[in-house]
């Protein structure tokens, strides 16, 4: 395989972790300015899931660069354990709130124009 | 006796219940942005589109089959001689191409939802009658 297709798929995957936290980054942009525009409690718990989802996203991608297999055993088992087991509490349950308040937007919008958006 | 899911099941039911929380949440996305994007046109739609189907993809068919143990992470495939490297590499392209790329699309499509009301597929019906 190219080494340096390598290198952005599998070995690192930079370019793509990158555009993965982009992308939660435009979806919390999103999340607000639909928030300040109708100052619903939807678009709020769209914020919050997705600040939460950019926080376990980051966490795990620390995780990833800080703990390798030279450096595992420095470290307290107790730490590695609530490393590794919150961001993915963190990721789980922010993807359940962004799910819930782009729900409840839909519905909302639904019922304030049948016909459309 | 009982496989990776079952035994799990038994042991820790929060873990257990981690991949259809995560199957149930890709599908109602998709749900959501076919509903919220079936009557608009232009880029926003699909945009949106584009990400809930990646998204569903990889969060109800490839993280499932990771957590399940069907599939080998690319990590893992020294510890198993008897896996194809090129099917692992497979499943780990499909995965971080469809969440990252999901996430990206996503993004980008409620982002510009969120900037105005998108304009309608069809024309609307004007009627003289008082509703």
């Amino acid at each position: 395989m190219n080494p340096v297709l390598f290198e952005i798929f599998v070995n690192q995957a930079l370019v793509l972790d990158l555009f993965g936290v982009i992308g939660l980054g435009l979806v919390a942009f999103g999340a607000i300015r639909l928030a300040a525009r109708f100052g619903s409690i939807n678009a709020r718990m769209m914020t919050w899931g997705a600040l939460a989802l950019i926080l376990g996203r980051v966490g795990i991608l620390a995780y990833g660069a800080i703990v390798t297999p030279s450096n595992f055993m420095e470290f307290d088992p107790t730490l590695l354990s609530v490393g590794k087991n919150l961001p993915i509490g963190l990721m789980t349950l922010g993807l359940g709130m962004l799910v819930v308040g782009f729900w409840s937007h839909e519905r909302d919008l639904s019922e304030a124009a049948p016909d459309g958006v | 006796m009982l496989g990776p899911p079952l035994a799990t099941l038994m042991t820790d039911p929060l873990a257990a219940m981690r991949p259809v929380f995560l199957i149930l949440m890709g599908l109602s996305l998709l749900l959501v942005a076919w509903r919220l994007t079936r009557r608009s046109r232009g880029w926003c739609g699909r945009f949106l589109m584009t990400g809930a189907i990646l998204l569903a993809i990889g969060y109800a068919l490839v993280l499932p089959l990771y957590e399940a143990r069907v599939l080998v992470p690319i990590s893992m495939i020294t510890y198993y001689p008897n896996a194809d490297a090129g099917i692992a590499l497979g499943w780990h392209l499909l995965k971080v191409v469809s969440m990252n790329g999901g996430w990206l699309f996503f993004g980008t499509g409620l982002a510009i939802m969120a900037h105005g009301p998108s304009p309608l597929r069809r024309n609307p019906q004007f009627s003289i009658v008082r509703p």
